[in-house]
């Protein structure tokens, strides 16, 4: 969706048009869905999230303080605020555990399904092992495709910070991703 | 640092999370939901009016009554929680802190209530007042748990507070002014002011017509532990509320106490074992005896007729006439009405005598307390306080009771006949040693030195509030809190106590508290060669637990993983320069947990405490011990390279290296105890061709500074890099302990620049940013800041 889309949608969402509010929730619900679920790793969760992101932004519309442009950016940035709302409320617990997805691929073995979910989860303890703004800018960036701004937006952050944190996020990953240092001998 | 990587391996595992993502089940729901609460007619925005009218004016007219009547009524305070009032979160809103916006940042919320200096009953019993590091609080004595009340035009430092007798004044000490309030309706009733004079001991004279402070007009330095190199005692008018004497009474540690009626006052000298009474009215000493040992703590009696003194091992309790009227010129030749040897274990600090002068309670350093009646051979009463050492203690007004207050903070009030507990209060804190705040930004932890507590901060709460972490297992005589950690996934806080059993010998122990239960596990003792345990501990990505030690006997830092089932995994012995003696004031973990800096020193020194006659700093990579490079550190030859403060960049290809560049070596001991250095800077060292370089070298790297540079007049005890901080621009907070500031510094490594941003005034022991960078946390004096930009 191009900003200019973007922009007359948002006109005729003002306006209440249920046609321009079905088309703003077909178009980011998945990957609004999606972007939660990256945070949380919970298929209910993530749609609770993401449902509400839309309650309020059907609530901002009523009260008048919903965005005139930039909507992507808005949607995300609400879903962002509320999945950290999430994860305080949650912070004295454990983490929920991941959902597991069955065993449903026929075409595999069962050690070739086993190695897929090992590696998958894999991906995702390095994806949680990086300190949250890192990890925030790497599901924005590179999981929502979102551009340097969007992802500026959303985090309330400065373009520049967002690549300095992009650029440390990589190199961590890259850092856990090949093998450990050299052993040499002690001193 | 501005290496360029090749990301493959990213985008592969980009792909593996994306696919990951199951399909939703719910879509079509929430779609109708959505769709189904859309308005079908246009909502028009307005704004609510203010109600105004009949009913504003009614509640003016009330609260005009109210006022009428409390400035009338005597003063009681409140014995429940204030209204509720709606109140905005002090963390909401609240954005990153940058390089471009740190100048904007503000004070957000204030944790604590202070460290409590002092405490006194009201004369009519019915208030109990405590001065503390943020002001003076007022609770009403007969519901001791009720929030206490602060006093209004009290909010600073408070060192001290004296009520007159006839209970028509308070008076409370800070540092340039004595402040005082109508002590019936608690209104500003004027002040004295008094220069720079440290008060610690405040009272009236019978009448209420005099004033007495003593205290230290001249010292070098803000610590309470140091000595005062001028203690005087000056008597003001409290009507005129001009000066009318003062007293020099010599320099040193000394323990001081004034009669009640303000006519005397005992001054005891620790060099050299006297003590004197001096009389306030002239000024001159009216008696001077030797003692043989270092003196305590003193008191009189609140009828004034008997002085009591502790030393190491006895309490004694003397009648003051019976001072005053001997010719001996030795405490050994005035008999006593009570002496006890072996009163307390170890040194009793703090001694009073009730109001009817039967009955006598002295504190020592371990939190026990006896209670003892002053012609009687047994003691009536023990009480074990056990968290922490007792700051003040007093007998209740109606002498059924005793007051004790510890350093911590807890207040109780005990039967003096049962020793039952009848009342407690957890209403303060003690200074913070150590503040971090989780990854979530969800809680925050600080614990203090001497009380074996972690103090836990809900920062999601409304308003902000604490939980104790007391554990009740640990039964033993001194216990301490000497590094806590929180796990990457904000599940766990791993924190190490040290403890001492015997006479000597502290083992620490290393515990494991669960956030979701509450519950403490003991990991078992870490039995490390050190005595003197300074740990600090650092998590892996992967919540592995990595602690340093530094073992004397061994010479060396030693990296440990201990897991929760005992076992220590890993131990990796580093450098050993001499087997004699390494630093134990600075070394860090890079927070990738791959490089561990540390300060050692290279040359035999007999004395921990003397100095370091040739120091240097060295970086070695924790996975494999291998020293990689050795620091540069450009400091003058007489530099203390002892005291050197070690940071890490949030990329850990930046270490930040803060030393004392001039100073004088005798000194090392007092410049630990926090007397500031002449000059200071803070150095930055590229560390990201390190392990390259490294490997093509054939022995560690001898690693020159960057041309950027903070140089300082004075020492920054205390040093926090911003997570948010890009490769190039750093945002640096620099507490100092001695001006009581942090400043913000912006460090551009490629202009060579430094700015600095702001700073902020009254906090500066403890520093640090959250994990998410929109919190700085300063800590000191029992309370905790938090700022940050809305």
């Amino acid at each position: 969706m191009t900003l200019d889309d973007e922009s007359s949608l948002l006109r005729r969402a003002h306006q209440f048009d249920p046609a321009a509010l079905a088309t703003i929730f077909d178009t980011f619900y998945g990957p609004l869905y999606r972007y939660a679920y990256h945070h949380v790793g919970h298929v209910e969760t993530a749609e609770d999230l993401t449902a509400q992101v839309f309650q309020r932004f059907l609530t901002a519309l009523k009260s008048g303080s919903a965005p005139t442009r930039y909507l992507k950016a808005w949607l995300f940035r609400v879903a962002y605020h509320l999945i950290v709302d999430d994860s305080r409320r949650f912070a004295l617990r454990n983490h929920q555990p991941l959902d597991i997805q069955p065993l449903t691929d026929t075409a595999l073995s069962l050690d070739e399904t086993v190695q897929n979910a090992l590696l998958i989860e894999r991906a995702r303890h390095l994806l949680h092992s990086l300190a949250p703004q890192q990890r925030e800018v790497i599901i924005l960036r590179f999981l929502s495709d979102m551009s340097l701004e969007e992802t500026a937006d959303v985090l309330q952050m400065t373009v520049g910070a967002v690549k300095a944190m992009q650029h440390r996020a990589l190199t961590n990953l890259r850092r856990k991703l090949l093998p450990e240092f050299e052993t040499t001998e002690d001193i | 640092m501005n290496e360029n990587h090749a990301f493959e391996p990213v985008e592969g595992l980009m792909a593996q999370l994306n696919a990951a993502v199951p399909e939703p089940q719910r879509e079509a729901e929430h779609r109708a939901t959505f769709l189904a609460n859309v308005p079908s007619v246009r909502v028009t925005h307005t704004r609510k009016a203010r109600p105004f009218g009949l009913l504003t004016a009614a509640a003016a007219g009330c609260a005009l009554i109210l006022f009428g009547l409390l400035t009338i009524t005597r003063y009681v305070p409140s014995s429940s929680l204030p209204s509720a009032q709606e109140a905005t979160h002090p963390l909401a809103g609240i954005v990153p802190i940058t390089v471009e916006n740190a100048a904007q940042i503000e004070l957000l919320t204030t944790l604590g209530r202070g460290a409590v200096r002092a405490a006194e009953y009201s004369p009519d019993g019915l208030t109990l007042t405590v001065a503390t590091t943020t002001g003076i609080y007022l609770h009403n004595v007969a519901n001791l748990s009720a929030e206490p009340e602060l006093l209004q035009g009290s909010a600073s430092t408070v060192s001290t507070i004296a009520y007159s007798a006839d209970g028509e004044l308070l008076a409370g000490a800070y540092s340039n002014v004595i402040r005082l309030w109508d002590a019936q309706t608690y209104e500003s009733s004027g002040q004295i002011e008094t220069d720079a004079f440290e008060i610690s001991k405040l009272s009236f004279s019978a009448d209420g017509q005099r004033l007495i402070g003593v205290g230290c007009a001249e010292k070098q330095g803000s610590s309470l532990a140091l000595p005062c190199d001028q203690l005087q005692a000056r008597v003001w008018d409290t009507n005129t509320e001009n000066e009318i004497r003062v007293i020099s009474l010599g320099e040193g540690y000394q323990s001081t106490a004034i009669s009640p009626d303000g006519s005397l006052l005992a001054t005891t000298d620790r060099a050299n074992f006297t003590i004197a009474l001096y009389s306030l009215e002239t000024g001159e000493i009216v008696k001077q005896f030797t003692d043989r040992d270092d003196i305590y703590g003193m008191n009189f009696s609140p009828n004034g007729d008997q002085l009591a003194h502790t030393t190491f091992s006895q309490i004694t309790v003397w009648d003051v006439d019976d001072l005053l009227n001997t010719n001996a010129q030795e405490l050994d030749n005035v008999p006593p009405t009570l002496q006890r040897s072996n009163f307390l274990s170890g040194a009793t600090h703090g001694v009073v005598i009730s109001r009817d002068g039967g009955r006598l309670a002295a504190a020592n350093y371990s939190g026990k307390v006896k209670v003892w009646g002053v012609a009687a051979d047994d003691p009536l009463l023990s009480i074990d306080i056990g968290v922490s050492q007792v700051a003040v203690m007093d007998f209740t007004p109606d002498e059924s009771g005793l007051l004790t207050i510890t350093y911590r903070g807890l207040i109780q009030q005990w039967d003096t006949a049962t020793g039952a507990e009848i009342s407690r209060s957890e209403a303060y804190g003690q200074p913070a040693n150590l503040v971090q705040i989780a990854n979530n930004r969800s809680f925050l932890t600080e614990y203090g030195l001497y009380d074996g507590a972690l103090h836990l901060w809900d920062l999601n709460a409304e308003p902000i509030s604490r939980q104790i972490l007391d554990n009740a297992k640990i039964d033993l005589d001194l216990r301490a809190v000497r590094t806590v950690g929180i796990t990457p996934d904000n599940a766990h806080l791993i924190y190490i106590t040290e403890f001492k059993v015997g006479d000597n010998r502290r083992l620490p122990d290393i515990w494991v508290h669960y956030l979701e239960t509450g519950e403490d596990r003991t990991m078992g003792q870490w039995r490390s060669g050190s005595r003197h345990l300074d740990p600090r501990q650092i998590f892996e990505p992967e919540n592995v637990l990595m602690l340093l030690d530094m073992t004397w006997s061994e010479g060396a830092f030693v990296v440990r993983k201990p897991l929760l089932d005992r076992q220590i995994r890993t131990k990796l012995v580093f450098g050993k320069p001499n087997s004699q003696y390494i630093s134990s004031i600075a070394y860090a973990f890079s927070p990738d947990a791959h490089l561990l800096a540390g300060n050692v020193c290279t040359k035999e020194d007999n004395s921990i405490y003397a100095n370091c006659p040739d120091g240097e700093v060295r970086v070695w990579n924790t996975q494999t011990g291998r020293l990689l490079t050795i620091l540069d550190l450009e400091t003058a030859e007489d530099a203390l390279d002892l005291n050197t403060e070690l940071a890490f960049n949030p990329d850990s290809d930046i270490l930040v290296v803060n030393t004392c560049t001039e100073g004088n070596r005798a000194n090392a001991l007092a410049i630990a105890s926090y007397i500031p250095c002449p000059k200071g800077k803070v150095q930055f060292y590229d560390l990201s061709t390190l392990e390259t370089q490294s490997n093509q070298a054939s022995g560690p790297l001898v690693l020159q500074p960057l041309p950027t540079k903070l140089e300082f007049t004075d020492y920054r005890i205390n040093l926090a890099i911003s997570p948010l901080s890009t490769p190039d621009n750093l945002l640096i907070a620099l507490a100092q302990t001695r001006e009581n500031t942090t400043q913000l510094w912006k460090v551009d490594l490629q202009a060579g620049t430094t700015d600095l941003m702001n700073t902020i005034a009254d906090t500066g022991e403890n520093v640090t940013f959250s994990p998410d960078g929109t919190l700085l946390a300063t800590s000191g004096e029992g309370t905790i800041k938090l700022w940050g930009i809305r």
